[in-house]
C-alpha cells in the first residue's frame, strides 16, 4: 500500500468496497499484493512489540496502528480492552476515533459493543443509516464518519477486547478487508491478552514490593522507639501514630524521619569512634 | 477496597455504564483479602488497592488458561521471603503445570530471587504464555534461555548463578495450595530488632550483620532470634 509524504495512506486504498468493482484483473491482483505486504508487514510489527519497553497503552496504540494499516481504507482504529470490572484501557489512532468510541459507550450502543457482546465482526457501511444503532450511527455520521468494522479480539477463553477500525468514506470496507482484520485481531488477541497479564503482574508486585518496603520503614521506627524508651512493641506503635496525628503527616513520614536521623547519628558516632582511633 | 463479601469488581473505577460483556467477578480467599487490608491499613496506605490488582490478575489468568487454579507472588525483601498465595478453591484438581517468573525480568530494582509462580491443572497449559513472555520481556524464547557452559547464559541473565530465565514446571510438586500471606510476621520482627540495633548506634548494614552474628552465636535462625530479642526487650 502507498503512503503519501507524511505518512498517510494513499488515496488508492479507496479501491476497497464499491470501488473495486471497476478494477482490471492486473489492478485487482495488485491490490491484493499489497495488501497481503501490509498484513504481513503489520503482523512482523506485532510480534515485535516487546512490552518491557512498552507500557500497555503505548502497546495497545502500536497493535492499533498496525489494524489501520493492515486493513484497506482504515482511516483510523482504536481498541478497547476488557479489564476485569475496571475502566477499560482505550486507545485510538487519531482523535476522531476517541470522539467516536466516547460516543459509543457512552450511549452503550454501536458497533464495538455489537461485536464484543456477540463475539463477531461486525460491519457497517452507512454508520447514519444503520438502524441496529439508530442514536450512535446518527451522532457520528454528523461527525463525517460512515464505514466501520469491529472485530471482537477473541481468545480460547472468550472476548478480551474488541477492535474498531473507521473510515470516513461510505461503503469502504468490504469481505475482503474483514477477513484481513479477522486474521489481524487473531494474534492481537493474543498480544493484548499477555500484555494484560504480564501488565497486572508487575502491577501486583510492585504494589506489594512498595507496601513491605513501608512498612519495613514503620517497623525499624518501632524498634528504635523501644529501645530508646523501653516500652513495648505496641506503646512503641502507639506513640508513634499518635506523633502522626498530632503533625498530621503520614505514619511512614514520621517513621522514615526517625529513621533517617538515627541511621545519620550511628553514621556520625562511627565516624567520630573512627577518627579517634587514628 | 474490595467488600466483605471479597468479590473483585466493585465497579467504582468503571468510567462508564456497562457497555461491554465482562468475563465473571473473580472470588479471593477471605483470609487473603484481609491480610492484605492489614498490610495496607499497617502503613496508612489504604488506597493502595492490592487485592483489586490480585483479582484482576486472577481473572486474567483465568481466561489464559481455563484449568488455572493459583499463583505464588513471593517478594524477597532484606534476604527474607514474603509470599502471597492465592489459589481458587477447587483443592481436588491436581496441579499439573507451573510457570515461574523470575520479577527481576520485569522490574531490574527488586531482589533476583523475588518471582511469581502461576498453577493451572493441565500439563502444557502455560507453554503459550511462557513463549509470549519470554519474547515480550527478553526478544527470545525462553527454550533459549538456558545457561551456557562458563556460568552466564547468551544473554547474561544469570545473577550470582541465579537464573532469570521463565520456566516450566520447576516449582512441581505444589507443596502448599493455601491462601495468604506468609514471612511478614517474621520480616516485622526483623525489622524491629534492626531498629533496636540502629537506636543503638548501628547503620543498617551494620545491624544487619550484628543481628547474623548475634543470631549463629545462640544457635538460632535470625528471625527466631530477633524474637526472642524482642520479648526479652519489651
Amino acid at each position: 500500500m502507498d503512503f503519501d509524504d507524511n505518512g498517510d495512506l494513499g488515496a488508492e486504498i479507496g479501491l476497497s468496497g464499491h470501488d473495486a468493482q471497476d478494477e482490471t484483473a492486473e489492478q485487482a491482483a495488485e491490490r491484493r499484493y499489497a495488501e497481503e505486504e501490509d498484513l504481513r508487514e503489520s503482523l512482523e510489527g506485532l510480534s515485535r512489540l516487546a512490552s518491557d519497553r512498552l507500557p500497555l497503552e503505548d502497546l495497545l496504540t502500536q497493535v492499533a496502528t498496525y489494524a489501520v494499516q493492515a486493513i484497506p481504507g482504515a482511516d483510523g482504529a482504536g481498541l478497547t480492552l476488557l479489564e476485569q470490572d475496571r475502566a477499560d484501557t482505550l486507545v485510538a489512532t487519531a482523535p476522531f476515533v476517541t470522539e467516536v468510541d466516547d460516543i459509543q459507550y457512552g450511549m452503550n450502543q454501536g458497533p464495538c459493543i455489537s461485536a464484543a457482546r456477540e463475539g463477531q465482526t461486525v460491519m457497517s457501511g452507512s454508520l447514519g443509516g444503520d438502524s441496529r444503532w439508530p442514536r450512535f450511527g446518527g451522532r457520528v455520521a454528523r461527525l463525517g464518519v460512515h464505514s466501520v468494522v469491529s472485530l471482537p479480539l477473541i481468545t480460547p477463553d472468550g472476548v478480551v477486547g474488541a477492535m474498531n477500525v473507521y473510515a470516513h468514506d461510505k461503503n469502504v470496507f468490504d469481505d475482503r478487508a474483514a477477513e484481513l482484520g479477522q486474521i489481524f485481531a487473531a494474534p492481537a488477541a493474543i498480544a493484548v491478552h499477555n500484555a494484560q497479564v504480564l501488565a497486572q503482574t508487575r502491577r501486583l508486585a510492585n504494589q506489594l514490593q512498595s507496601a513491605l518496603e513501608i512498612r519495613g520503614v514503620i517497623d525499624r521506627a518501632v524498634g528504635i522507639v523501644m529501645s530508646r524508651s523501653g516500652i513495648t512493641e505496641h506503646e512503641a506503635l502507639d506513640r508513634l501514630r499518635s506523633l502522626s496525628q498530632q503533625e498530621h503527616r503520614k505514619l511512614a513520614e514520621v517513621a522514615r524521619q526517625i529513621v533517617d536521623e538515627a541511621v545519620a547519628r550511628a553514621r556520625a558516632r562511627n565516624r567520630r569512634s573512627r577518627e579517634s582511633s587514628y | 477496597m474490595v467488600s466483605a463479601l471479597c468479590r473483585a469488581g466493585s465497579g467504582k473505577n468503571d468510567q462508564r455504564a456497562d457497555p461491554l460483556p465482562r468475563s465473571a467477578s473473580v472470588d479471593l480467599p477471605a483470609a487473603l483479602v484481609a491480610h492484605l487490608q492489614d498490610l495496607t491499613a499497617s502503613i496508612g496506605q489504604d488506597d493502595q488497592d492490592l487485592d483489586d490488582t490480585l483479582a484482576m490478575l486472577t481473572a486474567a489468568l483465568h481466561s489464559t488458561a481455563s484449568t488455572y487454579c493459583g499463583f505464588q507472588l513471593t517478594i524477597v525483601e532484606n534476604q527474607w521471603p514474603v509470599t502471597l498465595a492465592a489459589f481458587s478453591d477447587g483443592h481436588h484438581v491436581a496441579v499439573g503445570t507451573s510457570l515461574r517468573l523470575p520479577l527481576v525480568l520485569v522490574s531490574p530494582a527488586v531482589d533476583p530471587e523475588s518471582r511469581v509462580v502461576f498453577f493451572a491443572g493441565i500439563p502444557g497449559a502455560f507453554t503459550d504464555l511462557a513463549a509470549d513472555l519470554s519474547y515480550a520481556l527478553r526478544g527470545m524464547p525462553a527454550d533459549q534461555a538456558w545457561p551456557a557452559a562458563d556460568g552466564v547464559d547468551q544473554r547474561g541473565t544469570h545473577v550470582d548463578g541465579r537464573r532469570r530465565a521463565i520456566e516450566l514446571d520447576v516449582d512441581l510438586p505444589l507443596l502448599s495450595r493455601v491462601s495468604g500471606l506468609t514471612g511478614l510476621a517474621e520480616l516485622t520482627v526483623l525489622n524491629r530488632v534492626i531498629g533496636m540495633l540502629v537506636a543503638q548506634g548501628h547503620d543498617i548494614e551494620q545491624a544487619h550483620q550484628v543481628l547474623r552474628r548475634d543470631a549463629a552465636a545462640a544457635g538460632a535462625e535470625p528471625h527466631i532470634y530477633a524474637a526472642r530479642v524482642l520479648r526479652e526487650g519489651a
